[in-house]
């Protein structure tokens, strides 16, 4: 699915560069599941954040799709991940004036999609996560768990082929944790929706195929889950 | 404590310079507007109140009504003046003036001190003791005791002589009537409307009618004992204000006396005006007409320091959740509120003190520019009279208070265990968004409508001015040679080969008035004012006027000795063509009927409205403007030279002086072209703050949505899609805006077409035109801070938590 190598990431602070990442290569195969585990400040947020081409490396090569990523230009990338990757972040990043109705459409109104496939699709996903009665409330009049499903919602509705976590679970009580990373396992397994995680969690990574430690910018140890 | 506030605040000030740079900028264009306008307002007001007896001195006038309009005449008989001292108690002085102005003077001193002066006035001696002019040199007591003496001022005696101590020496008017200068006066004020820079005596009013108007006055016309209407301005000076009521009453004890009815005596109402009110009475007929200028001015000076007002308390405002971190930790520490309100109310003081002297600093700079767009001439002494200093030290106070006050108070109310957990917007947030956008609103409301109304006015005005004269203004020159070498002059120059044709009238037009009478028409019973010129019959085919009859057709020419009339005296009079048009010439003008000529414009009130005209034709002994068509050459000046020769040999005791009639009539528009100039130049900048205000808010508005669209360009949206997301937000006030200004505007500048008898329509495309403009301006606006916004990493804005 998608494959990096010697990506490299760096600031410059004055006459020194603060490396974040060095010389990362991995490959993400289609439907797997893997967890990134570190310590804090290790890299993990700006690893995801070059995969989901928010930001770009350094250095290096990435390939999405067999498309070179790192090659490509913004227009192209954000078609790219548009179209393919879907992102839920640990703040759920939700927006704050939008009901939840309307933060589920907001990426379909970016990918030019007709009113009434939006419909459907909103209701279809409302549906599936069992919260077509809270569909006219605003983010605030809803639990931390509850608005991070909202968040899942909405990063699944443009029907990606990845879903980038960062930390999806941390503000979370652990009762709703465990039903978030449910969610998470039941996508991959029964739709083949290829997930990336960042997680502190030792319990949430082994949800996992597999975990990549990193350590102060590099790959400190790969590790497979087997069940 | 105060040094470390005081620190702080400006360290603050420091810190965000673009919010200040906009809050100080904005806020000192605005004071110096203000500020010129206040001079402007206070130097109106101020006039006439330089003399020592300001307020005890008035001026007689009549009002009587005629044709349906109300008319004021200032002129009043000789005895007028002495009478009211005689016989009431409380009139201690009256001055008698007549003023030489429908006339040309020439002042001279020798052969090349020659010069034509309109500031020329014949005076009684208390005209010295009365008003306070004060003297350079000469006793204003005697100054003018002697006959064919004269007072002229400092800047004349420099003009003749290049110096001051000239008393003694000699000026001839019209070079043959010599005066002895007995004193000189200071520099007339600025504000002053008695702005005579020649003073004579009384006496000379024989001679003087003798020499420049050629009429001969019995010399008993100064001492008669005759109450009436006639040709000098009287002053009173009173010690006793009942006066005011008494000379009215004593006028009418006198007409009694002399038998004369009593519907006459009542007709004519006698009244008493404060010298103080003269400068606003007496204004020339402004095109303009009901936009008094001190009340439009001083309104715009209003609205535009509103706006820069508005700006410092809504930007202040705006970010006051920037601020909230800063007040909730102040107060967990143990600040009082009402130290945080002084802290605030600090900030304001340094922005407005800046924003003044800033102010203060493009005031002075550009002051010269703006008093020369309006036609003035303010003293520099005035800029530091208590006039200006006063309240520009109010508007400073007000000015601290009004900008201050809100942010102090809103901010110092912060609760701070909300703030500081970063709660203040939530559920508040939507009040005070609502009032920001209520302030653009209101700067974008007045902003379009002072557009919509420069754009109005300024069309108004060429309307005024393309309109069609009714004759060919081009290449005519007027000149005005004297009487004794009129003819000669005349004949030499119809022989010039650049010279197409030569016309003589009475005056000049659009330069001169023309006299009036007042008649009644046999037919309609109408009373009409008509105009009266005298020309000669070579006037209508020299500039080109349209006949739309001419009796007698034996030639294209009128007959001398008849009566020519335009299309509206024919009308109000209610002339009809053919049958009894001719007794009615007869029988109302005394002569014959020449002709009927299509409306022209000749003055300042025929470009307003159609006005009755009356051309006496007069062939011979006319003497006033000769008016010159030149062959249509590109060589103006050759022809012009070989004139200006022909004048010297003819007639050398007068300058050359010469005026070309297309110019004289625009300069019948200069005072309003300034105005229009002023007000768009008003108009820019209240558009120019109200941008600053909206460039300010979307600063901030969009700094605060940052992390919103962070996440919408996560999921997938486009510079152009959160483009379109930020200027549509700030559209919708300037919409709302357009929606309440227009029709506002609309109302307002009918309500003032409706003066103008020819006048253009309010149509639909100005407000589009306004509107738009106003809407491609915010929208720039607007952009520069959201492009900036749309095109940063939405990572770095959303990892800002």
């Amino acid at each position: 699915m998608l494959q990096l190598k010697n990506i490299a990431k760096y600031h410059n602070s004055g006459i020194q560069k603060n490396w974040v990442l060095k010389d990362i290569s991995a490959n993400i195969f289609e439907g797997e599941f893997v967890s990134i585990m570190g310590p804090s400040g290790a890299g993990k947020s700006t690893l995801l954040n070059i995969i989901g081409m928010l930001e770009e490396p350094s250095g290096g090569e990435y390939y999405f799709l067999d498309e070179p990523v790192h090659k490509l230009s913004e227009k192209k990338r954000t078609e790219l991940y548009k179209h393919y990757i879907g992102f839920v972040f640990q703040q759920y990043h939700l927006i704050d004036e939008l009901t939840v109705y309307e933060n589920l459409e907001t990426p379909l109104l970016y990918k030019k999609m007709s009113g009434s496939e939006r419909k459907s699709r909103v209701a279809d996903i409302l549906d599936r996560f069992n919260m077509v009665a809270k569909k006219d409330l605003f983010p605030n009049q809803l639990s931390g768990g509850q608005q991070q499903l909202v968040g899942i919602a909405r990063a699944l509705i443009g029907q990606p082929k990845l879903i980038l976590a960062d930390e999806p679970t941390g503000n979370l009580q652990s009762a709703q944790a465990d039903e978030i990373m449910q969610i998470f396992k039941k996508l991959n397994e029964e739709e083949g929706v290829s997930i990336i995680q960042v997680t502190h969690s030792e319990k949430n990574a082994a949800y996992a195929q597999r975990i990549i430690h990193l350590l102060d910018g590099h790959v400190e140890r790969e590790e497979k889950i087997t069940k | 404590m105060q040094y470390t506030q005081l620190k702080f605040a400006l360290r603050n000030l420091w810190r965000n310079k673009f919010y200040s740079g906009i809050n100080i900028g904005g806020l000192a264009a605005g004071i110096a507007v203000s500020m010129l306008i206040l001079v402007f307002v206070g130097h109106e007001l101020s006039f006439d109140r330089f003399h020592k007896n300001a307020d005890k001195i008035y001026q007689l006038s009549v009002n009587f009504t005629f044709n349906k309009q109300e008319i004021r005449g200032t002129g009043m008989s000789a005895y007028m003046g002495p009478a009211m001292k005689e016989k009431i108690s409380g009139v201690d002085d009256y001055v008698r003036l007549y003023h030489i102005s429908d006339a040309e003077v020439v002042l001279k001193k020798d052969a090349s001190h020659l010069f034509h002066e309109s500031k020329v006035v014949l005076a009684d001696p208390s005209y010295f003791s009365v008003f306070s002019f004060p003297f350079l040199a000469g006793n204003p007591k005697t100054a003018l005791s002697q006959p064919n003496s004269v007072v002229i001022t400092e800047k004349m005696a420099r003009k003749y002589f290049g110096k001051t101590d000239v008393i003694g020496a000699h000026l001839y008017i019209n070079s043959k009537l010599p005066f002895t200068i007995s004193g000189i006066l200071k520099d007339i004020p600025s504000n002053s409307t008695l702005d005579y820079e020649f003073i004579l005596p009384i006496e000379s009013f024989i001679a003087i009618k003798k020499l420049v108007y050629n009429e001969s006055v019995d010399p008993a016309y100064l001492s008669e004992n005759f109450i009436g209407m006639g040709s000098f301005t009287t002053y009173y000076q009173l010690s006793n204000l009942n006066a005011i009521q008494q000379i009215p009453k004593k006028i009418a004890e006198f007409w009694r006396k002399e038998k004369i009815s009593d519907t006459e005596i009542q007709s004519k109402k006698f009244e008493l005006s404060p010298l103080k009110n003269l400068h606003f009475q007496q204004g020339r007929q402004v095109l303009i007409a009901g936009f008094n200028k001190i009340y439009l001015f001083s309104l715009i000076a209003l609205i535009v320091i509103l706006m820069a007002l508005l700006n410092y308390v809504s930007i202040t405002t705006a970010r006051a959740s920037e601020r909230a971190k800063e007040v909730g930790i102040r107060k967990a520490m143990g600040a009082l509120r009402k130290e945080l309100i002084g802290q605030f109310y600090l900030e304001s003081i340094i922005v407005i003190g800046l924003a003044f002297g800033l102010g203060l600093l493009f005031a002075v700079l550009s002051q010269k520019i703006f008093f020369e767009q309006l036609g003035i001439h303010i003293n520099s002494s005035f800029f530091f009279s208590r006039q200006i200093t006063i309240p520009l030290g109010c508007l400073l106070v007000f000015c601290i208070f009004f900008s201050g006050s809100y942010p102090a108070i809103l901010l110092s109310n912060f609760k701070p265990t909300e703030v500081l957990k970063g709660r203040l917007w939530s559920g508040r947030g939507r009040d005070k968004v609502w009032f920001k956008k209520f302030m653009t609103t209101f700067q974008f409301s007045a902003s379009i409508m002072l557009l919509i109304a420069a754009i109005v006015t300024y069309q108004q005005l060429q309307c005024l001015q393309n309109r069609s004269l009714g004759f060919q203004k081009e290449q005519v020159v007027m000149i005005l040679p004297t009487q004794s070498g009129f003819t000669e002059f005349r004949n030499s120059i119809e022989k010039l080969s650049a010279v197409k044709g030569t016309a003589i009238a009475s005056m000049s037009l659009f330069r001169d008035g023309t006299s009036m009478a007042f008649m009644k028409s046999p037919i309609n019973d109408n009373e009409v004012e008509v105009h009266i010129l005298e020309v000669d019959s070579h006037f209508f085919e020299v500039l080109g006027i349209k006949w739309e009859q001419l009796h007698r057709q034996t030639s294209s020419k009128p007959q001398n000795n008849t009566c020519v009339i335009n299309q509206e005296a024919a009308k109000q009079l209610g002339y009809n063509s053919g049958d009894g048009v001719k007794d009615l010439a007869q029988q109302l003008f005394n002569r014959e009927l020449g002709g009927v000529v299509e409306n022209f414009q000749f003055d300042l009130g025929s470009v307003m409205k159609p006005t009755p005209l009356a051309l006496w034709i007069k062939n011979e002994d006319l003497y006033g403007t000769l008016y010159v068509r030149l062959v249509n050459t590109p060589n103006l000046q050759a022809g012009m030279s070989a004139i200006s020769q022909l004048f010297k040999k003819h007639c050398p005791d007068k300058p050359f002086e010469y005026f070309f009639l297309d110019e004289s009539y625009d300069t019948l528009f200069k005072a309003e072209d300034r105005m229009a100039k002023l007000f768009g130049i008003f108009t820019g900048l209240a558009i120019f703050i109200s941008c600053l205000g909206l460039f300010g808010l979307a600063a901030y508005a969009t700094a605060r949505r940052a992390k919103e669209i962070g996440i919408r360009k996560v999921l997938g949206a486009t510079v152009g899609n959160v483009m379109s997301l930020l200027s549509t937000e700030f559209l919708r006030p300037v919409l709302l805006a357009i929606l309440i200004a227009s029709p506002i505007a609309w109302y307002l500048m009918e309500q003032w077409l409706k003066k103008f008898t020819y006048r253009i329509e309010v149509e639909w495309w100005i407000f589009a035109a306004a509107g738009l403009s106003v809407i491609v301006l915010a929208l720039l606006t607007v952009s520069i801070q959201s492009l900036r916004t749309a095109l940063a990493n939405p990572v770095t804005a959303i990892k800002n938590e």
